[in-house]
């Protein structure tokens, strides 16, 4: 046993550095065909109903209208209305989270889920100024379509993105995007005014919920390369 | 009845006194619509500091539905004080003028005389609110517009779609009539026991006031008390801009309001029908 393990040994370190840089050229390279993927689009206006669901944020679902201009000009519109989003909300929109930007890309294995086996890319931004520490892109392969992404920021915590694709996948555009983020720590500041007791119970018989808030956009419509205003992100 | 009514709306509205209530109304509510107008982004900027340090938050935020609620926020806690000024002077004001003696020599029953009292007492109150609904509603959404209303409240955030909002600010006068009808009968009440119209207002006020008090004290003896105090239920106008409204909480304090309308009233009745007039 103990003849076999030096050779064995060599073997992993051999297999580590050969094999290493060519994984690591495969995720660049994967990188580059989302990228590129999504830089067909240059400037897109979709439309969709959006739904929230965070225990102290009690909002109908609403339609609303999504902008996105290149490389990372994105904004959620509700029309007449209000919309509320977690800051770094960017993550909703998957070109405005990789377009524009650099990255480092390392790979990290594959995972299958569904009827999909997906690439994992752990990408590092080159940018010390960039808002994101890391991200993982789960990614199908195939149609270089991203179906999941795990983003940590700086300031904004972890987000996780997921998204259906359907008759914009060419784009590499989502039909539905379900936004996952932490709201464990944010507390909401006392009411400074007279509250109505019959509202309070309403409110507390609520269930607690998991510490996360969730935000789904389903798109009916995209518009797409028909240009947009740059005022319209001010 | 109905001759009696006439004449006392007539009293009340040839006083000079029963107009200082829609001025100060008036004055108060231009007043807060002049300072949102001037500095409403700042306030509201302040106002959601703890919300936009997580969220974006996108959209007409400060508009005329917004204005409305605060000021009625602001208002309905003054507003008894107003509503006090003319039912605490319904009795006690003739009995300091040495009218009511002379009053009841005519061929009325007392308890008559009462309701037609009360019910111009009434009246007044719901002239006040419309005026009050006039320009908080209407004059603020005319110089800010509609969308949807946001309230912060300790336990979450509510976002009212527009379309959504109107029904609630007229159920919410709806309710806030109830609530200040309550008043106007416990200040008729102690009208009764009073030879001039101060004492009315005052004691009305001092109820309110160490009610209201009790109501906010987050303390455990004076929450089993809570539900017991009419001030608790005066604020129920709220619970429409709930969603969904939780019905049976806002019915029940209107139910508790309206049966304390006529606890007052009828102690009013009873307490008047074996007064020995004097003055």
């Amino acid at each position: 046993m103990k003849n076999l393990s030096i050779p064995l040994f060599c073997l992993c370190c051999l297999s580590f550095f050969c094999l290493s840089p060519a994984q690591a050229q495969d995720a660049n390279a994967l990188l580059a065909k989302v990228k590129a993927k999504l830089q067909q689009v240059d400037n897109y206006m979709a439309e969709g109903e959006m739904a929230t669901d965070v225990t102290f944020i009690n909002i109908a679902d609403s339609k609303v209208k999504v902008y996105f201009r290149q490389p990372d000009q994105f904004k959620i519109v509700k029309e007449d209305g209000i919309s509320i989003l977690p800051k770094g909300g960017m993550s909703v929109g998957l070109n405005s989270l990789l377009s524009g930007k650099e990255f480092i890309a390392v790979p990290g294995g594959y995972v299958q889920e569904g009827n999909n086996r997906l690439a994992v890319l752990k990408l590092l931004p080159v940018a010390e100024n960039n808002g994101v520490v890391l991200s993982t892109l789960y990614v199908n392969e195939k149609d270089a379509l991203v179906y999941r992404t795990i983003t940590t920021t700086k300031d904004n915590g972890t987000y996780e993105t997921s998204l259906q694709y359907g008759k914009y996948a060419s784009w590499g555009l989502p039909d539905k995007v379900f936004f996952v983020f932490n709201i464990s720590s944010y507390k909401l500041p006392k009411g400074v005014t007279m509250e109505y007791e019959g509202s309070k119970k309403a409110s507390a018989a609520k269930p607690a919920g998991d510490g996360k808030g969730r935000v789904s956009i389903t798109y009916s419509r995209y518009t797409i390369n028909k240009g947009l205003p740059a005022d319209l992100f001010k | 009845m109905l001759p009696i009514l006439q004449i006392e709306l007539f009293k009340i509205f040839k006083r000079p006194r029963t107009y200082i209530s829609f001025v100060a109304i008036g004055a108060i509510v231009v007043l807060i619509q002049l300072a949102f107008y001037a500095e409403g982004n700042n306030y509201m900027a302040f106002g959601l500091q703890s919300l936009t340090q997580s969220f974006d938050i996108q959209g007409k935020v400060l508009n005329g539905y917004l204005v409305c609620y605060i000021i009625l926020q602001t208002l309905l806690i003054h507003v008894p004080l107003l509503i006090a000024l003319v039912a605490g002077d319904q009795i006690a004001g003739e009995a300091n003028m040495g009218t009511l003696r002379l009053l009841l020599t005519k061929p009325v029953s007392r308890t008559s005389l009462l309701m037609a009292k009360f019910s111009a007492s009434t009246i007044y109150t719901l002239m006040l609110l419309v005026w009050m609904a006039f320009l908080a509603l209407l004059v603020s959404v005319l110089i800010f517009g509609t969308g949807d209303l946001m309230i912060l409240k300790s336990e979450e955030v509510v976002v009212l779609n527009k379309a959504d909002v109107l029904w609630r600010y007229f159920a919410a006068f709806g309710f806030a009539a109830i609530a200040m009808t309550t008043v106007a009968a416990l200040s008729f009440l102690l009208s009764i026991f009073a030879e001039n119209s101060i004492g009315p207002i005052v004691s009305t006020m001092s109820i309110i006031i160490l009610f209201t008090i009790l109501s906010t004290m987050d303390i455990p003896f004076f929450n089993a008390l809570k539900p017991y105090l009419f001030t608790t239920h005066m604020i129920g106008w709220k619970g429409f801009f709930d969603a969904p409204v939780s019905w049976s909480p806002v019915l029940g304090s209107a139910s508790i309001l309206v049966f304390h309308i006529f606890l007052f009233l009828a102690t009013s009745v009873i307490a008047f029908k074996r007064k020995d007039i004097l003055s």
